[in-house]
């Protein structure tokens, strides 16, 4: 029996206001409960997203830690962190807002830190750091990748019997990523893989409406790892 | 094959052969030369790490931890337990893992006296037990004679130093969480060398944040034996902007050794502390962190050479006594801070060392590190960084030391990413040594 | 059925904002290079495996611990490896503990840890299992 699934139109999206920062997180623990989002809500957020500026972004980088982790230029040194290289302005934003209210955690304190760096910026801030992110690109892979027909089949197709809607839909057919859906391009795979792990098993819960969690209850991990391999070897185009 | 015994095996296959046919479990019986036994005494941070890090480096020795305790609760965090950001179930671990994994036997028993000709140790239940090599890693044992009227059973009692993780703790925060409103505790801190440098400012920390919600005009007061301590610029910088520290009103002071702060004597049944200045100060909550010296068994064992902690031979941690016999942790008389950071280190050089000389190897040079953090509070963490270079030198400690500590930072998210790094570390420290 | 990868999200090595240079503990006055270079060059090196043994108490056991503040390092490309750690001994950027942690290091030092991590197997946690019970 195929569950009916809620489809999330992406294209739709646009963006907007004013996330309350009321439901910022106490200051111990991260126990508060982040209030989801709408898709009004965020369409109003969205609307009226701050002017980022690429170079205080690039500042604030640097400083914030953000490096540390994440890599001179955004592009990520380790198997642990995302790249946050040519991003788009949207899903950064949105990103950073879920961390500061917690909405995005992957439970049990996983994300204690990103929650914590986020709570120290405002918004401005915020709007700076996703321009920079934006405005970078990640190095293409020297060796393109021979990708399984049945990958290829998932990414552009879908998978109809499943509901699951092609990958490129919404995240572009070169993985390159549209408002609010990330590029996936060059991604770190571990990354990648468990980022879906968390959406599958429920430990992320920031995606409005189940946009993206609905998608990878019945992927397979084999599925996972093989796209993550494939959005690695892509370049955003 | 039912019949098959370990005897015959060895004499069909050799021992080697044996032992690594797995057949043979955690048998105690003694092993052949070919696989060596190597016994372990303490099952904490510096014995747990040795154990692990052994078997990583060799697969085929046999190896044996004698520990009374079924688990083990680790010190890192504990003094967040005082606070309630932490539980002690958190911080207990088992030693589940070390025996289906990593093939360690785990006797559950006390050691008692080393047989240094025999290579035999003693232990109460389990008789005499054969080593090859053996690691001696016990912590510290708490010295009560400084403090005229405190005594182990009182610390078992109304007055818990809670040094070690576990029920005294509890003991504490329950004693804190009672205390009438406006009441004094009082917290005596040790002269050095003591496990934890920081930990006792730590804990005033903990406790006076959580004051300053539940009982606001309760006072806490430090009396050290000591005339500095590390992150003395941190702590009092936090305290100055939370706790009023310095002024009429603070909620928590510290009183130096040279201003007579050292604590001389406890009046159990008044609660009252004496200092070497003279001064009785009456408290509702005392909390008296006593002396330290080398572990009981390392110091019945002569190890300690009639001194308070275990002279080694700084390359391999050997000790003076025997070549046989390696010791680490709080209870060798290194030139390291007595962490558990430093203990898991050592234990990591001593199995590299066992394991070149089992190779009939001459051991490699040691190198040690202890990166270490500390808390004022969930929002502020601090690091310190320090390396321990062996120089080769057979006068003084053997090591060069390089220390770094975190500058103060007006930057509230430098502050608070500290703390939550200092939290991920406390849980990779754990597995590091017990998964 | 595979293991289930867990979903830790961003992470590595912050490190340290500016440290000050303490010589010794209990303030001892401040060593030089030389005397510090004399020290190292007294000595064999280290091997990478003793040295990146100091590294799992924050980045696991053979470098394999995911962690939301530390990285694993093991499986790390080398050439990321050395260029990521004389980074945080020049203090290129501010870290919350690399730079204090990393200054200590020899460009040898740092290229035997690289080759020790490099050569380590790429998983999240390493399990060996010495019964052969494995999961």
């Amino acid at each position: 029996m195929i569950k009916m699934k809620k489809i999330v139109l992406f294209g739709a999206l646009s963006l907007g206001v004013a996330y309350s920062m009321s439901a910022l997180a106490s200051e111990h623990g991260h126990a508060a409960k982040a209030e989801p989002w709408t898709l009004a809500k965020w369409d109003q957020t969205a609307a009226n997203l701050p002017g980022g500026n690429a170079a205080k972004g690039e500042a604030l980088h640097k400083n914030n830690f953000c490096m540390a982790c994440h890599g001179a230029e955004g592009v990520a040194p380790s198997r642990n962190a995302p790249s946050l290289a040519g991003n788009t302005v949207e899903y950064t934003y949105k990103t950073l807002k879920d961390y500061q209210s917690t909405l995005r955690n992957e439970g049990n304190g996983k994300s204690a830190v990103m929650i914590t760096a986020a709570q120290t910026l405002s918004d401005q801030d915020i709007a700076d750091l996703a321009a920079y992110y934006a405005s970078q690109v990640i190095p293409a892979k020297p060796t393109p990748m021979t990708v399984d027909p049945a990958i290829e089949l998932l990414v552009r197709k879908g998978d109809f019997n499943r509901m699951i809607t092609p990958c490129a839909s919404c995240h572009g057919a070169h993985g390159e990523g549209k408002d609010i859906t990330p590029a996936l391009a060059g991604q770190t795979p571990e990354y990648f893989v468990r980022t879906m792990h968390a959406y599958k098993n429920g430990h992320r819960t920031n995606d409005i409406n189940e946009g993206m969690s609905q998608f990878t209850h019945d992927l397979t991990d084999a599925e996972i790892e093989a796209l993550a391999e494939y959005y690695a070897s892509l370049s955003k185009q | 094959m039912s019949q098959i015994t370990r005897r015959d095996l060895i004499k069909l296959f050799g021992a080697g052969a044996a032992a690594s046919t797995g057949l043979l479990g955690a048998s105690k019986q003694a092993y052949a030369k070919s696989s060596a036994h190597i016994v372990i005494v303490g099952g904490g941070i510096g014995g747990a790490a040795f154990a692990k890090y052994m078997r990583l480096a060799n697969a085929d020795v046999k190896i044996t931890m004698i520990e009374p305790n079924p688990q083990y609760t680790f010190c890192p965090g504990s003094n967040e337990i005082l606070s309630g950001h932490e539980t002690l179930e958190n911080l207990t671990v088992n030693y589940n893992t070390l025996k289906s994994r990593f093939n360690i036997d785990v006797v559950q028993d006390i050691a008692t006296e080393i047989n240094y000709e025999g290579h035999q140790i003693s232990t109460i239940r389990s008789g005499q037990i054969s080593y090859d090599k053996l690691v001696v890693s016990p912590g510290p044992d708490f010295d009560y004679q400084f403090v005229d009227g405190y005594d182990a059973e009182l610390a078992e009692g109304d007055f818990p130093h809670a040094w070690k993780a576990g029920p005294q703790t509890l003991k504490l925060k329950q004693q804190i969480d009672s205390m009438r409103q406006g009441g004094t505790m009082v917290i005596s801190a040790p002269s050095n060398p003591y496990r934890c440098p920081p930990a006792p400012y730590e804990r005033a920390s903990f406790i006076a944040n959580m004051l300053k919600q539940s009982n606001p005009t309760a006072k806490l007061l430090i009396l050290d034996s000591k005339t500095s301590y590390v992150f003395q610029n941190h702590f009092e910088h936090y305290w100055k902007q939370h706790h009023n520290f310095g002024q009429e009103n603070a909620r928590i002071e510290w009183v130096s050794a040279k201003k007579g702060g050292t604590v001389i004597k406890l009046d159990a049944a008044e609660k009252i502390v004496t200092t070497v200045g003279g001064e009785k100060i009456k408290a509702d909550v005392i909390n008296i962190i006593p002396e330290e010296k080398a572990g009981r068994f390392a110091i019945a064992n002569g190890l300690a050479l009639g001194k308070n902690w275990v002279p080694y031979e700084p390359k391999t941690f050997a000790s003076k006594v025997h070549p046989d016999v390696y010791v680490i942790g709080d209870t060798v008389d290194a030139p390291m801070p007595k962490t558990g950071y430093v203990a898991s280190n050592q234990a990591k050089v001593v199995a590299a060392a066992i394991n070149d000389l089992l190779a009939g190897k001459e051991p490699g040079t040691p190198f040690i590190t202890n990166n270490c953090v500390a808390m004022a509070g969930e929002d502020y963490g601090m690091t310190i960084t320090a390396t321990f270079r062996y120089t080769g030198e057979t006068k003084g400690k053997g090591f060069l030391t390089q220390v770094r500590t975190s500058k103060i930072s007006e930057n509230p998210s430098v502050n608070r990413i500290r703390a939550e790094v200092a939290k991920n570390w406390q849980r990779t420290f754990r597995k590091d040594m017990f998964s | 059925m595979k293991q289930t990868v867990i979903a830790t999200l961003l992470a590595t090595a912050f490190a340290v904002a500016a440290p000050s240079a303490i010589a010794a503990e209990g303030g001892k006055k401040k060593l030089t290079q030389e005397q510090i270079d004399k020290v190292v060059q007294s000595q064999p090196m280290p091997t990478g495996k003793m040295l990146a043994d100091n590294c799992s108490a924050c980045h696991g056991t053979l470098g394999a611990e995911f962690n939301e503040a530390m990285p694993p390092l093991a499986g790390m490309k080398k050439e990321n490896f050395i260029k990521l750690m004389k980074a945080f001994r020049a203090n290129a950027f501010p870290t919350i503990v690399m730079h204090d942690v990393a200054y200590v290091f020899t460009d040898t030092e740092i290229e035997a840890m690289a080759d020790y991590f490099a050569a380590q197997k790429a998983e999240e946690w390493t399990r060996p299992d010495f019964k052969g019970e494995g999961k």
